[in-house]
Formats: structure tokens, C-alpha cells, sequence
């Protein structure tokens, strides 16, 4: 098997040193190192390589927007995006920029071989133990109504759907009962859905949940 | 030139164009009056000479005539007279007086030369049946005639001009004193200059000074007021900085210094004993936990300095998130979020204001409001201009707070230094809402 060629963007190079070392280590080529979001978008046309392994805190334009702008050149552009901030809101957005991947800086370093391996075969792949189902709304349909719900919303929705109550679901997240049915409500007004049981019909219609 | 100057110069120009046009009108009087009166002694002169010469027989005869005109001349009284008689129409005259020589005049010589007539000479023709006819002329000196004048003209003139310096010395005295206060409002004004604020007027007895004197000391309250209000603003932030420089040094000893301590410690540890795979592989994992537990320590404290969200994915993912954490922590209340138009076009210093801004209106809420819904508008037009709307049904408070709280004046600052409005309005009972606009391209403070 060809090895994986890589772009390395982020702005401290002892970071970009080390994973070099470990992924040169593994067998993997690492064919350019960026430090912004503007050099790795001129990197990527360059260098063409297999998979971008991006930071989303970068100098200049964020990381978000970098992807964008490559994810717009080039749709089957495969990014993984490698962040020190492990909550949903991060990963959501990632996703929904066009990332196909998702590791925090915290994991084993074989979890970043592991996900590189993923996506240059033409899979996505999040860090286990993160938000999954959270990030896969997006992938799953460019132009579903769910798209338009925060985070936080989305997570309630999804447990909604499954057929948690109320009581459940403000139990699970730590949140108080109150709170969940203001969601609730909010959630169903921004779907467009009178009931849980039609909320849940989207849901499966749109490939959120399986039946 | 001063205004007490400028007054008596005014009054001063007005009093001598009124003694010039007295002094012109006593003149031209005491002219007329001289004339007058010399016209009327030449004429009762010329009428007694002629009766006494008719009756003494002295017309038509040159000796007799010329005795009576020798007599005449020594008296006193026609000292300033000088009489010829000659034949009508003749040049030289038959016999005549001098007139004396001219004396000097009781009058200045100005007062003279204004009043004096031209040289008054009379005639007069004799004739009776018979004789052949003689013309008598008369010549008179003024001099008594002017002196009079002049006495007269003096007294209304020395009248006139004492009573316009009284006049004067009067309103230059009262106004000096009228504007005596000036002065002290001019102290005040440069101690004002210099920052006692504490400086008061005392009430003028003139009516536009005395307004002046209340405004000044109003100002000077309100700056006096001002300042304090703005100690106490830098004071409360300064306070604010230091307990969170002190919560954060105290999270940095307390967590990630221990940690880091015992993570060290069982490294050396682990590298100083020999080898044993069960004691080794505890010791990393514990290495591994207690790396995990610093972790969550570092970002709770990140997100406590300043959210990753603002930075990383912008405005609207962060009012987002914020809004999510606080319907989360917040069981009571529930905010509801409405974002229109472009967030991303917003400079820097627009974003982490308005992120500021809204983060402290929920944490107020949550504080003081007992709201049941809160609800959060943000509106961006198409020039960058800004609308922020954060409207709860809490129990509001009484307006205008006494001592506004640090955050609100914060939030004002903030506003102020964009150059844009802010508009609170609330009352016990009826909730509180907040209203801020931002101009088009906002100038950035620092």
C-alpha cells in the first residue's frame, strides 16, 4: 500500500516536529508543514496530498475557515482536523466546515494513525468517546432541517427521538427539567413538528436515528 | 479693552459731544446777545448826540461842533466810542474822536474771537432846514459787552462739566463695584482648572452674575461627582482584576502545580527504580489520570480567561454555546437566542464586547432577575451596523440606580468606546430590557 501523504498544519512547530517524527515513524510521508490557515490552503494546491491533518486554532484565518476554503476547491478534499478543544460545539462545526475527521491533541498517538488511516480510505472518523452521533448529522445530509439546531439542542433532540422523557434526558445531560422542556418546545418550533412522535419520524426520515 | 473702560469711554464720549453742542449754543447766544446789545447803545447813542446837537445849534457849525465832540471825549463813558461827522457821501470826516486805544477784555481770547461782531458802525444824518447836512457816525467797542457774556457763559459751562464728572465718577464707581465679582468667578474658574472641584461661589447681589454663580456651582458638583464615580469605577475593576488574578494563581498552585509535583515525582520514581511491568504500568496510568485531570483544569481556567469559541469558530457559534451553557447551568430561566445577518463581518473588538456585553446581561439575570424567559437578538446589517436587544420578564429594579453595579457601568464603557447607544429600560415588576446599537464599521477601541 501507497504510503499516506500528509499536510501538517499548525502553528507550533514542536508540535509539528513531534507528529512528524511519529508518523514518519509509522510510515507515513509527510509532504508540507503549514502554520496558518492562508499557507495551507496554497500548500494544499501544491503539495495535493492525501490528507490534511489541520488545527483549528491557527493565526490569520481560523482553522473553520480554512477547511472551507479547501473543502470549496476541492469537495473531495480530506481533512482531519486535530484540536486541543474536546467539546461537541468544536467537532459539530468541523464537520459541518467539511472535515471528515475529528481528534483531540489529548488522545494516544495511535489514534491519529488510526484516523488517517480512515479517511484516506475514504471513511470519517471521530475519537472515540467524543460526541459521535453529534458530528454525523451533518455528514449524513447537506440540507436537513436538524442542521439549523445548536449543539446543545441537537443532543436533546437526539434523545428525544430515541424516547427518552423529559425527567431522563434532564438527568443524563445534568441539566434541570425545566430546562429540557424549554428546549423541547424550542426544538419542535425550530423542526417544525407538533409532537415527539412526529419529531421522531424526521428524525428516522433523515437518517438522525435508525428505527 | 476692559468692560469698565469700555463703559466710562462710551459715557465719557457722550458727555463732551453734549458740552461742545451747550458750549456752541452759549456761544452763538452770547453772539447774538452782544450784537443785540450794541445795536441797541448805538442807537440810543446816535439819538442822544443828535438831540443834544440840534438843540445846542452845533449842526451846521463845524467849530461848535467840533467843541461839543472835544467835550465828549473826556468823559468816561465814551471812552470806547469814536464819533466823525462829515458830509454825506464824503470820504474824510469834518472832525471826529479816536476811539481809545483797544484794552484788553475780562473774556479769553477764544470766547473773543467766537463772540465778537464785526465792527459795529452806525450812522445817522443830520439835516434841519437850511443848514447843510451832516452825517454822524458811530463806532463802538464790545468789550463790556463780551466781558458780560463771558461771565455768563462760564457759570453754565463750569455747571455743565461738574456735573458730568460727578456723572461719571458715580456709574465708574457702581459699576466697578457690580463687577467686582467677576474676579472670583474667574478664581473659581482657574481652580476648577486645577481640580478642586470642591471650590463653591457665593451668591451674587446682581442678577446675571448670580446665575452665574449657581451654574458654576452646579458644575463644579457634578464634575466633583463625576470624578468620584470614576474612581470608583477604576477601583472596582482594578478589584475585579486582582481576584481573578488571584483565582487564577490559586488554580495554577492548587491544581497544576500539584499535579504537575506528582507527576514528577512518580517519573523519577518509576525511572530510578528497576524495572517491575506491573509497578511501571501503574505509575504511567496514574501519570496518564493525572494529566487528564490538569487538562480539564488548564481549559476550565481557558474558558473562564477568555472562550476558545470567540477565537476559534466566531461570534455566532460562541453566543451559541454561551446561550447553551447558561439555559444548562440556569434551571429557572430559559434564553432564547436570535441571530440575523452576517456575524462574521464584525471586527475583533465588536465581537468580544458584544460577547462581554451579552455574557454579563445573563449573568445579571441570573443574579438578580428571576426571569422566566430571557430572549437575546442580535442584528447585523449590511454596512456592519449593530442592534442587540437582551429583553427579560424578571423582577426588574428601580431606575436610576442610586450606585449602578460595576457591570452595568462596564457595559456602557464598553458601548461608549465604539461609539455607539445603549438604552436600559426596566421598572419593578416589568422586567428589564437592554438595547444597544453599534454604528456602521464601528470604530474599534484599542
Amino acid at each position: 500500500m501507497n504510503p499516506i501523504r500528509v499536510l501538517l498544519v499548525d502553528d507550533h512547530a514542536v508540535v509539528r516536529a513531534g507528529y512528524r517524527m511519529l508518523l514518519e515513524q509509522a510510515g507515513v510521508t509527510i509532504v508540507g508543514e503549514a502554520e496558518s490557515g492562508e499557507s495551507a490552503c496554497r500548500m494544499f494546491v501544491e503539495t495535493q496530498p492525501d490528507v490534511v491533518v489541520m488545527d483549528l486554532s491557527l493565526p490569520g484565518i481560523s482553522g473553520i475557515e480554512a477547511v472551507r476554503r479547501i473543502v470549496a476547491r476541492e469537495a473531495k478534499a480530506r481533512i482531519l482536523v486535530f484540536s486541543m478543544h474536546d467539546d461537541p460545539v468544536f467537532i459539530d462545526q468541523a464537520i459541518n466546515a467539511g472535515a471528515r475527521g475529528y481528534i483531540t491533541k489529548r488522545s494516544a498517538a495511535t489514534v491519529m494513525l488510526d484516523a488517517l488511516r480512515a479517511i484516506a480510505a475514504g471513511r470519517v472518523y471521530i475519537e472515540p468517546g467524543l460526541a459521535q452521533e453529534l458530528a454525523f448529522r451533518k455528514i449524513r445530509e447537506t440540507d436537513n432541517p436538524f442542521a439549523g439546531l445548536s449543539t446543545r439542542e441537537f443532543e436533546i433532540c437526539m434523545l428525544l427521538a430515541q424516547g427518552c422523557n423529559t425527567t431522563e434526558i434532564a438527568r443524563r445531560l445534568s441539566i434541570s427539567y425545566k430546562t429540557v422542556a424549554n428546549y423541547s418546545t424550542q426544538i419542535k418550533g425550530k423542526l417544525g413538528v407538533g409532537t415527539t412522535a412526529e419529531l421522531a419520524r424526521l428524525a428516522i426520515r433523515h437518517n438522525i436515528i435508525q428505527p | 479693552m476692559g468692560l469698565l473702560t469700555r463703559i466710562s469711554v462710551l459715557i465719557v464720549t457722550l458727555f463732551v459731544v453734549v458740552c461742545i453742542a451747550a458750549g456752541a449754543y452759549v456761544v452763538d447766544n452770547a453772539r447774538r446777545a452782544v450784537t443785540a446789545d450794541m445795536n441797541a447803545k448805538a442807537r440810543l447813542t446816535l439819538d442822544l448826540l443828535e438831540a443834544e446837537l440840534v438843540r445846542g445849534g452845533a449842526v451846521g457849525d463845524p467849530v461848535r461842533l467840533g467843541q461839543f465832540l472835544d467835550r465828549l471825549a473826556t468823559m468816561e463813558s465814551t471812552r470806547h466810542l469814536r464819533i466823525a461827522v462829515r458830509a454825506p457821501g464824503a470820504g474824510e470826516p469834518l472832525t471826529g474822536m479816536r476811539l481809545q486805544a483797544g484794552r484788553t477784555i475780562d473774556a479769553p481770547a477764544w470766547f473773543t474771537r467766537l463772540v465778537a461782531p464785526e465792527g459795529v458802525t452806525a450812522r445817522r444824518l443830520l439835516s434841519e432846514p437850511g443848514i447843510h447836512a451832516m452825517e454822524l457816525e458811530l463806532l463802538a467797542d464790545p468789550a463790556d459787552e463780551i466781558a458780560e457774556a463771558w461771565s455768563e457763559a462760564r457759570s453754565v459751562l463750569v455747571l455743565m462739566i461738574v456735573f458730568t464728572a460727578m456723572v461719571m465718577g458715580l456709574i465708574y464707581f457702581r459699576l466697578g463695584r457690580d463687577l467686582s465679582p467677576i474676579d472670583s468667578i474667574l478664581r473659581g474658574l482657574e481652580g476648577i482648572e486645577r481640580g478642586e472641584y470642591q471650590l463653591r461661589l457665593p451668591a451674587f447681589a446682581t442678577s446675571e452674575l448670580g446665575r452665574i454663580s449657581n451654574k458654576f456651582n452646579h458644575m463644579a458638583q457634578v464634575l466633583m461627582e463625576s470624578r468620584a464615580e470614576n474612581r470608583r469605577l477604576s477601583q472596582g475593576s482594578l478589584q475585579i482584576q486582582e481576584q481573578e488574578r488571584r483565582h487564577i494563581a490559586r488554580e495554577l498552585h492548587d491544581e497544576l502545580g500539584q499535579s504537575l509535583t506528582a507527576i514528577k515525582a512518580m517519573a523519577v520514581a518509576s525511572a530510578a527504580t528497576p524495572a517491575e511491568p506491573g509497578r511501571l504500568r501503574a505509575s504511567m496510568e496514574e501519570i496518564a489520570r493525572i494529566a487528564d485531570h490538569t487538562y480539564g483544569v488548564a481549559r476550565q481556567l481557558m474558558q473562564r480567561l477568555r472562550p476558545p469559541v470567540l477565537d476559534v469558530l466566531g461570534l455566532a457559534a460562541a453566543l451559541q454555546d454561551l446561550v447553551d451553557r447558561w439555559n444548562s447551568a440556569n434551571g429557572e430561566g430559559f434564553c432564547r437566542l436570535a441571530l440575523h445577518g452576517d456575524t462574521g463581518m464584525l471586527s475583533d473588538a465588536v465581537r468580544i464586547s458584544l460577547y462581554r456585553i451579552i455574557q454579563e446581561a445573563l449573568t445579571n439575570v441570573a443574579r438578580h432577575g428571576h426571569a422566566d424567559q430571557v430572549d437575546v437578538s442580535l442584528r447585523v446589517g449590511g454596512a456592519g451596523e449593530v442592534e442587540l436587544v437582551v429583553a427579560d420578564d424578571g423582577a426588574g429594579f428601580e431606575q436610576p440606580l442610586a450606585r449602578p453595579g460595576l457591570g452595568l457601568l462596564g457595559m456602557r464603557e464598553r458601548v461608549a468606546a465604539l461609539g455607539g447607544e445603549f438604552a436600559l429600560v426596566t421598572a419593578p415588576g416589568r422586567g428589564t430590557r437592554i438595547r444597544i446599537t453599534l454604528p456602521a464599521v464601528a470604530e474599534s477601541a484599542a
